[in-house]
């Protein structure tokens, strides 16, 4: 009896569990709520769409979980999205072998990113500025590649990628092991914490900032460039115009689920919970038949109460 | 910390502002165009100072449409284009590469200054023409709307698709295929209170309700994920789902794509309305059914010869709507590359 309940008291005062227990606890109560109103909600199928339908959304938001606890903001996933989309689009019409394709959109992405970091690292621009900057120009190039050109229904080994339940779920999970695996188990995953923190601490200690947070938003737009290749493959077509705000959406992604907006805080399992919380409730609108207008207010409401929650829970920990 | 926490607080209010705002703004690629607050002329306000029978070569018509980097759009423009060379006239194509309200109104300012012989605008924000009406009138060079309707009385001609009569010809066609089957349609609209979304919606959802489907009306934003993402949660919500109406060809070949890989494409048809390659594809690989293709070649076309032909003083019918052209697999193979 003793050691359960030592146990329990070790569970309770895990900080992990406890970090993540706030958005769980309102993730499974909204799922339980729209569960029991909405019988069509409670199939297996219905719980594969929240997954499938989250994957994209979930993928950038690894990405963006890195960057932001680096306190490296990027205004500019939305285009990189667009952009690899469209370079992987453009190859696969042209005959170049899938994985080729694919890794060039990855390269474009990753090469997006460096050229993020490289900019609020060499100029000293603030980094909403300089992705405001990049979001504007990286748009322009897919504009460039990709506009007016018919690019779809591609080969049935690109589809897969992004095709049915597994597709994208199967990515979602290379992206959470990369993104986990990186903050979890590296020196520069450790350094992203410490320099989110306190820039100046880390440089005095020691830490090559510059050098990491270019690898930061190396890592950003890589993940948004695989959401853009899930994308692509998922609808079977590439078009300039698309992932106009999704940033904002990544962003609230990594938010709801408790980690910092300022760095130094925060984690991937998260963001798992912060995109669910989103999914979940988009899908369960439409299962409820709620009109679409009420759609838009609640997903918005939920997103100011889940911040509002995480902003009181920190003060009456400080 | 505690500066960190209040600019955290700030942030977050930001982000969540521009949030709301974005799911309001303006469609991700808008294909086409109001219908509504149409002039309701039926022939001819000639242009104001117009010369009477212009020589060709003296004629210049300065053109600027949505975007070039819309398909829709970009074929208009090449018309029209096309239409001026045939008839001798010059043709100046402002047009910006991607949609952008400002520096289409800042291009037709700049360009009234260059005396053109007419303008033709296919508006990005049919709103912000105020001023620049004024300016083209006090020139004497008259103003035509190719698309979308500009609400001013100056305004010489109008040359758009009729997209409610467009959505109700598909919506009967849906009718006719369903021939009596009852089941649930999903029909998206496009961007809250977006006009064209919305008539294409209105048209299809009203004669599928006539026919006995039970609709549900959504919006899909223009935004081939969105669409594909409801029309999933729709399909499991509704087992009796049947018809799938998208009001952007891109849309309707995403959720078709969609249909197709959850194994339904016998169960569940799948609309759309544009005429693009990227549907004519999934119609003729049996995908998808049927799309409204928008007449933008003519569209185009027209829009120069009522330029040409106010400016020789001659009247012109506008309103003018154009017809949508029904595509299945019948005929696809006739707009097929």
């Amino acid at each position: 009896m003793t050691t359960l309940a030592t146990r329990f008291k070790k569970v309770q005062l895990a900080p992990q569990v406890r970090d993540i227990l706030p958005p769980l606890v309102g993730l499974v109560l909204i799922t339980a709520v729209i569960g029991i109103l909405a019988p069509t909600f409670r199939q297996w199928a219905a719980i594969a769409n929240v997954f499938e339908n989250a994957s994209i959304l979930f993928i950038m938001a690894t990405g963006m979980t890195v960057a932001l606890i680096a306190n490296c903001l990027d205004l500019s996933v939305g285009s990189t999205y667009a952009l690899v989309s469209v370079v992987t689009g453009q190859l696969l019409i042209n005959q170049v072998p899938v994985p080729l394709a694919v890794l060039g959109g990855l390269v474009a992405g990753i090469l997006c990113g460096v050229v993020n970091g490289l900019i609020v690292t060499q100029t000293g621009i603030p980094a909403l500025i300089a992705t405001l900057g990049t979001q504007l120009a990286f748009r322009g190039v897919a504009n460039m590649i990709g506009a007016a050109v018919d690019m779809s229904r591609f080969p049935p080994e690109f589809d897969i990628l992004g095709s049915g339940t597994w597709g994208p779920v199967i990515n979602c999970i290379i992206a959470f092991g990369v993104v986990w695996f990186f903050l979890n188990k590296t020196k520069l995953g450790f350094h992203a914490f410490a320099i989110g923190g306190n820039e100046e601490v880390a440089r005095l200690a020691g830490i090559p900032v510059n050098r990491n947070k270019i690898i930061y938003y190396a890592i950003c737009g890589l993940m948004a460039g695989l959401a853009g290749i899930v994308y692509t493959a998922r609808v079977d077509m590439a078009a300039v115009n698309r992932g106009q705000g999704m940033e904002l959406w990544a962003i609230a992604g990594v938010v709801v689920g408790g980690t910092s907006l300022v760095g130094g805080v925060g984690s991937v399992v998260k963001t798992i919970i912060g995109v669910l919380i989103i999914s979940v409730l988009q899908a369960g609108m439409i299962h409820l038949h709620v009109p679409s207008f009420w759609q838009q207010v609640a997903t918005g409401a939920l997103i100011i109460v889940a911040v509002w929650l995480d902003f009181l829970q920190r003060k009456t920990r400080a | 910390m505690k500066h960190s926490r209040v600019w955290q607080a700030v942030l977050a209010c930001v982000i969540l502002a521009s949030l709301v705002l974005s799911s309001c703004a303006a469609p991700a690629t808008p294909t086409p165009a109001p219908a509504t607050k149409a002039p309701v002329a039926t022939t001819a306000p000639v242009a104001t100072a117009a010369p009477t029978a212009a020589n060709p070569a003296s004629i210049t018509i300065a053109y600027s449409g949505y975007a070039t980097s819309n398909d829709y759009w970009n074929g208009l423009g090449k018309a029209a284009a096309a239409e001026a060379a045939a008839k001798g006239v010059k043709f100046v194509d402002l047009t910006t590469e991607t949609q952008d309200a400002s520096a289409q109104k800042q291009a037709i300012d700049t360009v009234i200054t260059q005396k053109p012989s007419a303008i033709i605008i296919g508006s990005v924000d049919p709103n912000v023409f105020k001023d620049t009406i004024a300016k083209a009138k006090a020139a004497g060079i008259p103003i035509l709307a190719a698309d979308t309707a500009i609400d001013d009385p100056y305004i010489s001609a109008l040359v758009q698709t009729d997209n409610l009569a467009t959505a109700q010809a598909l919506g009967d066609y849906i009718c006719k295929l369903l021939n009596g089957a009852k089941g649930t349609a999903l029909v998206m609209a496009g961007t809250v209170g977006h006009q064209t979304g919305d008539a294409r919606q209105k048209g299809v959802a009203d004669k599928l309700a006539a026919c006995g489907e039970n609709v549900i009306k959504q919006y899909g934003d223009w935004d081939e994920n969105k669409s594909v993402q409801i029309s999933t949660d729709t399909m499991t919500a509704n087992p009796d789902l049947n018809v799938i109406f998208a009001p952007f060809d891109p849309g309707a070949a995403a959720v078709a794509s969609l249909v197709k890989q959850k194994g339904m494409t016998s169960k569940i048809m799948v609309f759309g309305i544009d005429g693009l390659p990227v549907m004519f594809k999934a119609i003729k690989a049996g995908d998808s059914v049927a799309t409204m293709k928008q007449d933008n070649v003519r569209i185009g076309t027209e829009t120069v010869d009522d330029a040409i032909a106010i400016l020789n003083g001659q009247p012109v019918k506008t309103p003018d709507l154009i017809p949508g052209i029904l595509i299945d697999k019948t005929n696809v193979g006739k707009y097929l590359p």
